[in-house]
């Protein structure tokens, strides 16, 4: 087992590395003097000098980026162009403030799909089914930010039920965790529908039924945990995906968090911040895809 | 005279797959749909009664009407007319970002699968380096260093639909490149470039086919997203996505505005989700003996 996480984990090193040499390329791609695009378009020459000697620019390419990896390694990720503070304490408030949405919208798709794909797996082929279906097919073709924008509409403009946007309350949550947790639930509910199909067809649910156990604790004690261990992994896969898509979120119900933060520092072109935005979300990206391969792998005896 | 029967052709693939396709009622749905769209997109600018682009502050704000039959949007500009040119910016910008992916995909994934060893490792290395990152925020990273525009949006969520293809088609090769009409091939001497290309790729279109199609509603969704941002550029040109996102300023007075882009990516969208599954089922084999 420990061999098995150790293996699973080293493997993640080269990944974030390429992912640190893809963002370092990517911002050197932009035309332009790279001193003055990390010192901002406002700098001051003297300002400019100090950036080109802090990043290296007077060096080779190899060079720069080790001064790159280091600085973040060290969680140092330059100076804001627009604000003149440290890119590192900007972010992490932000960081913080996606990480709950995400969480939020997790908790959110749970709650709802893992029940509807029991009904839908129970009461295959009838009404539950058929709604579930429908459900999962406007829940993929409804975009987060379309959603959002209908959902700030009906329960926040016409009946009041939640504020507008912002993010000075829990009740401030609740749109934006939605809009972003119905994507998975679409998600969530086939795919537990297909996997406990698979389980209920088993010779130990068989023999569950057979010793007479009332249909509920058949479903839900012997078929619903194995069924269970797929839909964790696009938990999983879905929480990384959220990462990138709480942008939309974050764009309608104006909350803080760092996918906003993103495209406001791209559309003023602040690039150490489009830089360490990016690097925070796929590493985090990253480790939790990592995450879900050692959960996979403790949840089912067969890869231990 | 005698009278002989013919028998009639045998179906060839195509029409058995339309067949297929035609049984899908929600399919077809989707299809019927979506040629609405393709027409706005392709007459659009054309048959529309108001100038899309033509600000008319004296008419702003007017809720659906006979004269506006989905009203005017915040500078009094006809919403239907923008919504009905707004089909070509979402349209060929899901079909572009789409065209682009495969450009870069499926050349890639030929060459890792085919020729294996070190341009495996290292297209497959690229690609597990741009999975690294969720789909939206490769996006915004390749809109960050191309710049703002429509065009730009289209290059960035086509590069980040790249790497999909790239590792399905690279499987695709594996599988086929040991195959014996492969091997032949190679054997008669023919060079690698035409033996990818003539035996290997058209092996490799089925499974293209339906992740492009499943893919298309992505595509056309992110496009849309970035728009809404405000990365697509000029605010002028009628695109859904920054429509919804300048009447989401007004949704107390004037609902309309929002509504009217919204419900158009909504119905796009779905009729592209109804429309794949059904070509997807149609070429998936398993599905297809099942009904068959």
């Amino acid at each position: 087992m420990i061999v098995v996480i150790l293996r699973r984990a080293i493997r993640t090193v080269p990944v974030l590395l390429g992912a640190s040499v893809l963002v370092f390329a990517s911002i050197r791609l932009i035309p332009g003097d790279p001193a003055l695009i990390f010192a901002g378009d406002h700098a001051t020459p003297e300002l400019v000098a100090q950036t080109r000697r802090e990043l290296g620019l007077d060096r080779p390419l190899w060079a720069q980026y080790a001064i790159f990896l280091r600085r973040a390694v060290m969680g140092d990720l330059g100076t804001s162009t627009r604000t003149g503070r440290p890119v590192a304490g900007e972010l992490m408030h932000r960081y913080r403030m996606t990480l709950l949405l995400a969480g939020a919208a997790i908790a959110f798709s749970v709650t709802v799909g893992v029940p509807l794909g029991i009904v839908a797996a129970v009461r295959r082929g009838r009404g539950p089914d058929k709604a579930s279906v429908a459900v999962a097919l406007l829940g993929v073709s409804l975009p987060t930010f379309l959603l959002g924008v209908l959902l700030q509409l009906v329960l926040a403009v016409r009946l009041g039920w939640f504020p507008v946007a912002g993010a000075q309350s829990w009740q401030h949550l609740v749109l934006p965790a939605i809009s972003l947790g119905a994507f998975p639930v679409a998600h969530i509910t086939r795919l537990l529908r297909t996997s406990l199909l698979e389980t209920l067809g088993e010779d130990y649910t068989r023999t569950a039924r057979a010793k007479g156990l009332p249909e509920s604790a058949v479903v839900l004690r012997h078929a619903l945990k194995p069924a269970l261990i797929p839909a964790v992994t696009i938990v999983g896969l879905q929480f990384g995906a959220m990462l990138g898509a709480s942008v939309f979120a974050e764009a309608v119900f104006t909350w803080p968090g760092i996918g906003r933060y993103l495209v406001q520092a791209i559309a003023f072109r602040d690039y150490p911040v489009v830089q360490g935005a990016v690097l925070l979300l796929a590493a985090t990206y990253v480790t939790a895809n990592l995450a879900v391969d050692l959960v996979y792998a403790w949840l089912d005896p067969r890869t231990r | 005279m005698a009278v002989v029967a013919v028998p009639p052709p045998a179906p060839g693939p195509a029409s058995r797959f339309w067949a297929q396709v035609r049984r899908d009622r929600a399919g077809v749905g989707g299809l019927v749909l979506f040629a609405l769209v393709v027409a706005g997109a392709v007459a659009g600018p054309a048959v529309v009664p108001y100038d899309p682009r033509q600000p008319n502050l004296l008419a702003a704000f007017q809720p659906p009407s006979a004269a506006h039959l989905l009203g005017t949007d915040q500078l009094g500009r006809d919403l239907f007319s923008r919504v009905v040119a707004g089909a070509r910016a979402s349209l060929l910008g899901g079909l572009g970002a789409l065209g682009v992916s495969l450009a870069l995909g499926v050349p890639a994934g030929l060459v890792a699968g085919y020729a294996g060893g070190a341009w495996d490792d290292l297209l497959m290395g690229l690609v597990e380096v741009l999975m690294s990152f969720p789909g939206v925020l490769l996006a915004l990273l390749a809109v960050a260093v191309l710049g703002a525009g429509q065009r730009n949006v289209v290059l960035a969520v086509g590069l980040a639909s790249a790497p999909v293809f790239a590792r399905l088609v690279r499987g695709s090769a594996l599988a086929l490149r040991e195959q014996e009409f492969v091997v032949a091939a190679r054997a008669l001497g023919a060079t690698p470039a035409r033996v990818v290309v003539r035996h290997v790729l058209p092996g490799c279109v089925p499974p293209i086919v339906v992740t492009a199609v499943l893919r298309l509603g992505i595509t056309i969704v992110t496009v849309a997203g970035l728009g809404f941002l405000g990365l697509g550029g000029d605010p002028a040109t009628p695109e859904w996505g920054a429509m919804l996102s300048a009447g989401a300023e007004f949704l107390r007075a004037a609902p309309h505005i929002a509504l009217a882009p919204g419900g158009a990516i909504l119905l796009t969208v779905l009729s592209v989700n109804l429309f794949g599954d059904a070509v997807a089922d149609a070429l998936n084999p398993r599905v297809r003996a099942r009904r068959g």
